[in-house]
């Protein structure tokens, strides 16, 4: 409980409903502004840092210095040049890994839990497999199977996500399906499609855009570790996993500062998404609130 | 519905799991359009391809493959690494015990870390050991184990030069205590050999440490979660009305009612170990399973990823079967 809602200050302030629910919710706020932070420095970084992230023109594993702020690496490229592009890369990956996965996981966990029955029962059955490996290795072996491409690694991580929002849905959908509005809308005659589309599936949207947004936090971790043991994306592209990769051999020679900054960027992505999605959890749906 | 039917009802859940983990798994691999030749004999002629096909079976129908892959499983018959050439079941047996000793060894640490943590942060709500308890477990999650690892080794190997070199159970010119459980840490002790245990512990607290961080904080959010639940129960009042000490309240009544709770994320904990152990034994070079896993990986060495899946899904579920029956154990309650 936050000093803001234990105080009621006497005068009245002047925000909109959906701003009041904010207040008091400082994780969600703090992961916003370091979200924001580190965004806003991976887009305009470029501009104000103009070193460029694939010039070797700098000197070999030069430590942090006022030119360069994260050193250079093994080939004398810019550190920080290229963490600005990683993270603006990682992040791309995320938000398509999370958008798949969350579309997939919403069409399907709404039509098994809507239709019930055997296609549930299939439905269900199929997740449960899928969750008994641990979706990263899940994701690993689908990856490669398939060709070891930064596209194929989105499609693999995306694919062992979507039973955790299956699951998530279909739990709303069969609740939702018992209430009042929903069998009075049926009563009436309105078609499946429009009860699913128009009043069930609103009602997820709470849930699901938490998840959603851990779906973010998971899919920067999971694409750094696929792309740090050489699957997904492959260096000299900048990418946060694979800048550690590469400069994991200089950790045991003392060069710390090209594996040690990109991981910490990962950090704060993951930290920031973590909140996020938890205060939007309980923003948007303050019962789950403890 | 009694106990004994749930169970009955979980187990055959349970192996139907495995069952389509592993089918899951062969479809994967078997369908998916990775060629296990191709990937490994660059630039081999079409005749090559065609031959080495032959000799592994690759050519046979699907479903001819599938009845193999099941009847030899049946056996107890994994099948060949295309990698190293001996039986998949033996490679997993002879590197089991580096990759369990590893992970037992970190889920001890984030145990003794995480427990006392929780409860500390449930008993201080809102206090700043709770704030605390609170950051660093978020943190710990967030830090990918990979990063941890080399930290880690920059630190207390290249930095402070206490840490042992990311090469092993042991020093090259140590050779392996005489195997009975394959733990080296045990297996020296029961020989005496003082000297390679010592050896061998040094060697396994960097790689422990690294995946202990990251099984930490599902255990000091559940703990902290349940303790603050029963903490709240009227019996823990009546407890402290009747004049007991706090330490016997939370130790004694509270922790003892939460600790079954915690046996619920071991799921979610194993899930993190495997996940872990891939990339970490790759940078401490451990040779256990997460290794092997990851090379059969990368050299489409099916029967490697296929053995690897039916570990991993069988300890998985088997995981979870018993926490259902403990459960009901530890919690009498939940039978009715």
């Amino acid at each position: 409980m936050s000093v803001a809602t234990d105080i009621e200050v006497p005068r009245r302030l002047l925000l909109p409903s959906w701003a009041k629910g904010l207040v008091g919710e400082n994780g969600l706020l703090v992961g916003l502004i370091l979200l924001g932070v580190v965004v806003l420095a991976a887009i305009f970084g470029p501009l104000v840092v103009r070193t460029s992230p694939t010039s070797t023109a700098y000197g070999v594993y030069l430590a942090p210095s006022a030119a360069h702020l994260f050193g250079t690496d093994d080939v004398g490229r810019d550190v920080l040049a290229r963490v600005f592009y990683a993270i603006q890369l990682d992040l791309q990956l995320a938000a398509v890994i999370c958008a798949l996965a969350t579309v997939a996981g919403a069409v399907i966990g709404l039509f098994s839990g809507f239709a019930g029955g055997l296609v549930d029962l299939v439905v269900m059955r199929l997740v449960d497999i899928m969750m008994s490996i641990p979706a990263f290795i899940l994701a690993l072996i689908v990856a490669i199977m398939l060709g070891n491409t930064g596209q194929t690694m989105v499609l693999a991580i995306a694919l062992a996500y979507t039973p955790v929002a299956v699951r998530i849905v279909r739990s709303q959908v069969l609740s939702l399906r018992e209430l009042p509005m929903i069998e009075t809308s049926r009563a009436i005659g309105t078609p499946a499609s429009r009860i699913v589309l128009w009043h069930v599936l609103p009602n997820t949207y709470s849930v699901l855009i938490a998840q959603a947004t851990l779906f973010l936090a998971w899919a920067i971790l999971d694409t750094a570790a696929m792309s740090f043991i050489g699957v997904g994306i492959h260096p000299p592209t900048p990418e946060l996993g694979a800048m550690i990769s590469e400069g994991s051999q200089g950790i045991v020679s003392g060069q710390w500062w090209v594996s040690i900054f990109p991981g910490v960027f990962i950090a704060f992505l993951v930290i920031s998404f973590s909140l996020v999605g938890d205060g939007l959890r309980d923003y948007l749906d303050p019962r789950s609130r403890r | 519905m009694k106990f004994a039917t749930y169970l009955a009802k979980r187990t055959v859940a349970s192996v139907f799991a495995v069952l389509g983990a592993l089918c899951l798994i062969f479809v994967i691999s078997h369908v998916l359009p990775g060629n296990p030749v191709l990937s490994r004999a660059t630039g081999a002629s079409l005749g090559t391809i065609q031959q080495v096909e032959q000799q592994l079976g690759l050519n046979r129908p699907i479903g001819a493959q599938f009845v193999d892959y099941f009847s030899g499983l049946a056996h107890g018959d994994l099948g060949n690494s295309y990698v190293t050439g001996r039986s998949v079941a033996s490679d997993l047996a002879q590197r089991a015990p580096a990759s369990i000793e590893l992970a037992l060894c970190a889920t001890l640490l984030a145990l003794l870390v995480s427990v006392p943590l929780g409860i500390y942060a449930a008993v201080y709500q809102g206090r700043l050991i709770d704030r605390i308890a609170q950051a660093l477990s978020s943190l710990a999650v967030s830090m990918p184990s990979f990063w941890v690892a080399l930290l880690l080794i920059y630190v207390f190997y290249f930095k402070l030069g206490v840490g042992a070199a990311p090469l092993g159970r042991l020093d090259a010119s140590l050779s392996p205590p005489p195997t009975v459980t394959g733990l080296y840490t045990v297996d020296s002790l029961i020989h005496g050999q003082f000297d390679i245990f010592v050896n061998a512990a040094w060697h396994l607290i960097l790689p422990a440490v690294t995946l202990a961080t990251v099984v930490t904080a599902p255990l000091v959010r559940i703990t902290r979660a349940t303790m603050l639940e029963v903490l709240a129960q009227p019996f823990i009042t009546c407890g402290r009305a009747l004049g007991l000490s706090e330490r016997q309240v939370i130790f004694h009544d509270a922790l003892r009612n939460s600790l079954a709770s915690v046996l619920t994320v071991i799921g979610l904990v194993f899930g993190y170990l495997v996940s872990g152990s891939v990339l970490v034994e790759q940078i401490f070079a451990w040779p256990g399973i997460g290794q092997y896993a990851f090379s059969a990986m990368s050299n489409n060495d099916i029967p490697g990823i296929e053995g690897f899946v039916l570990v991993v899904a069988v300890t998985y579920v088997g995981m979870n079967w018993l926490v259902d029956l403990l459960y009901g154990v530890i919690d009498p309650r939940i039978r009715v």
